[in-house]
């Protein structure tokens, strides 16, 4: 028994002293084995101080400490929070606190509302169908660059309300945030250079708006139209929504609709499950959801607190490693598993508390649009073997090449 | 069995208008409000389980028959 018991400490050592160099750039890290890793991490040190991201984080890996973080907004804030990937501006409204972030939030909840963004879901269907033609023609694609970059851009524009025709600075923009997440050299041009460029650019939108005698109904103009309390947003705060949006809207829909066609791909039975019955499709994305789970964010502890046995401390820093939590087995049974009838499954893609996604209702749309039109179209894809999918490790989990070929492997 | 959303928990994900419109609608803000419907427990714990942020509580257990007990 002591020997047991011996055993066991000395195996709960050995995880928390490798969780002190972890950190998702990593080279001996992969898609392959990080989720090994994490399930060590829930089983042997859940709450682990990792001493390579930036000045020191702990990291919190399960289910019930992710969400138990995510919801108490007072201890765990955003203000001195902010990811590293996300740079330095102070973006509206997730790097803002209670009380605040609820009278920025009000006003941006009814833009991004469930009845609001399905007004644009015939729209969606023609951009996936006009991205699928071309793909189908040609028998093989990357669907990264052919479909999932292009498509998500295309949406947000759309609800956006600015011209679709300035999809290409988008999409050069979110080439930019993809390097970024490779190489300091190209997150320094992102800050420098690119993001300023497209703030600029998101000024100009507005002004067209402001000066608009009969403005659409869309985004710009609802912000236009916004206030913070009882005075309107000013410029700045608009254009700080506007570049958060596209941080936060653009890459997230790529990667997750990337991730789950990968497995789509790779799963002819699960495939065939919705090819037979597309109802199916809604239930499915919220299992993939949880299983690709993508989204890392950081906080910062404002008071003492006491997480899962661990003691935090003013200024102690927490990342949030959700693509872990959400394949807790304490929560999920056989959570390594997808299984598309699981009964109805919560789960932390979108995280939780007062910084909910903004735009999950549009996210929960581009991915039913996008994997429902594609399955119509193309019912049988599997992977180039010639060519196999580049995935990146980072706060934001993405994929960078998936290369397939139009039928059934 | 009748339920309701807490709406200091409540941050909109809208899984529960999404999931059961008979027993909820979504306000202006896209938050959850339960339409007070009388349904049976299984549908209604059903819908307290798929709230991510725990903002769905039961409120009466059964229907108030005068004379009979639950």
């Amino acid at each position: 028994m002591t020997i047991n018991k011996d055993a066991n400490r000395e195996d709960e050592m050995s995880a928390c002293e490798r969780a002190r160099t972890f950190t998702f750039t990593d080279p001996a890290l992969s898609i392959e084995n990080i989720f090994g890793v994490f399930e060590e991490f829930r089983a042997k040190c859940p709450v682990a101080k990792s001493e390579a991201i930036d000045k020191g984080s702990f990291l919190v890996t399960t289910y019930k400490d992710a969400d138990e973080v995510l919801r108490e907004s007072g201890t765990f804030i955003s203000g001195e929070g902010v990811p590293p990937y996300l740079g330095n501006p102070k973006w509206i409204p997730n790097a803002v606190d209670q009380p605040e972030h609820r009278l920025y939030r009000r006003d941006l909840n009814q833009m991004f509302t469930e009845s609001k963004v399905r007004t644009k879901e015939a729209a969606m269907v023609e951009s996936v169908r006009g991205y699928m033609r071309p793909i189908l023609e040609a028998g093989s694609a990357d669907l990264v660059r052919e479909l999932t970059t292009p498509f998500p851009c295309v949406a947000f524009l759309e609800v956006l309300g600015a011209p679709l025709s300035d999809v290409d600075m988008l999409i050069d923009f979110k080439d930019t945030m993809l390097a970024a997440a490779h190489s300091d050299e190209a997150r320094q041009k992102l800050f420098t250079e690119t993001l300023p460029q497209l703030m600029g650019y998101f000024n100009n939108q507005l002004d067209l708006r402001a000066e608009a005698d009969e403005p659409p109904a869309d985004v710009l103009t609802d912000l236009v139209n916004s206030t913070v309390g009882d005075r309107p947003y000013t410029r700045d705060e608009m254009i700080l929504v506007c570049g958060f949006l596209t941080l936060a809207g653009l890459d997230t829909v790529t990667a997750t609709l990337s991730k789950m066609l990968r497995f789509l791909a790779e799963n002819p039975d699960h495939r065939a499950q919705l090819v037979e019955d597309p109802s199916l499709i809604p239930d499915a994305i919220e299992e993939m959801l949880r299983f690709f789970s993508i989204v890392s964010p950081s906080r910062a502890v404002a008071k003492p607190y006491e997480l899962n046995g661990v003691q935090l401390q003013p200024g102690d820093r927490v990342e949030i490693l959700l693509p872990s939590a959400g394949r807790d087995e304490a929560k999920y049974k056989d959570a390594g598993q997808v299984d598309f009838h699981r009964e109805r499954v919560t789960h932390l893609a979108f995280g939780g508390g007062i910084h909910r996604c903004l735009g999950s209702h549009l996210a929960r749309l581009e991915l039913k649009v996008g994997l429902t039109t594609i399955l119509e179209m193309m019912p049988d894809f599997h992977l180039d073997p010639a060519r196999p999918p580049k995935e990146h490790l980072s706060e934001v989990l993405g994929v960078d090449e998936l290369h397939i070929i139009v039928g059934k492997g | 069995m009748k339920v309701t959303i807490d709406r200091e928990v409540c941050t909109g994900h809208g899984r529960c208008y999404v999931l059961d419109p008979d027993m909820f609608e979504a306000d202006d803000e896209g938050f959850g409000r339960s339409l007070g419907n009388d349904v049976e427990p299984s549908r209604a714990r059903a819908a307290v389980r798929s709230c991510p942020e725990h903002a769905i509580r039961i409120s009466r257990e059964t229907a108030q028959i005068p004379g009979v007990s639950a």
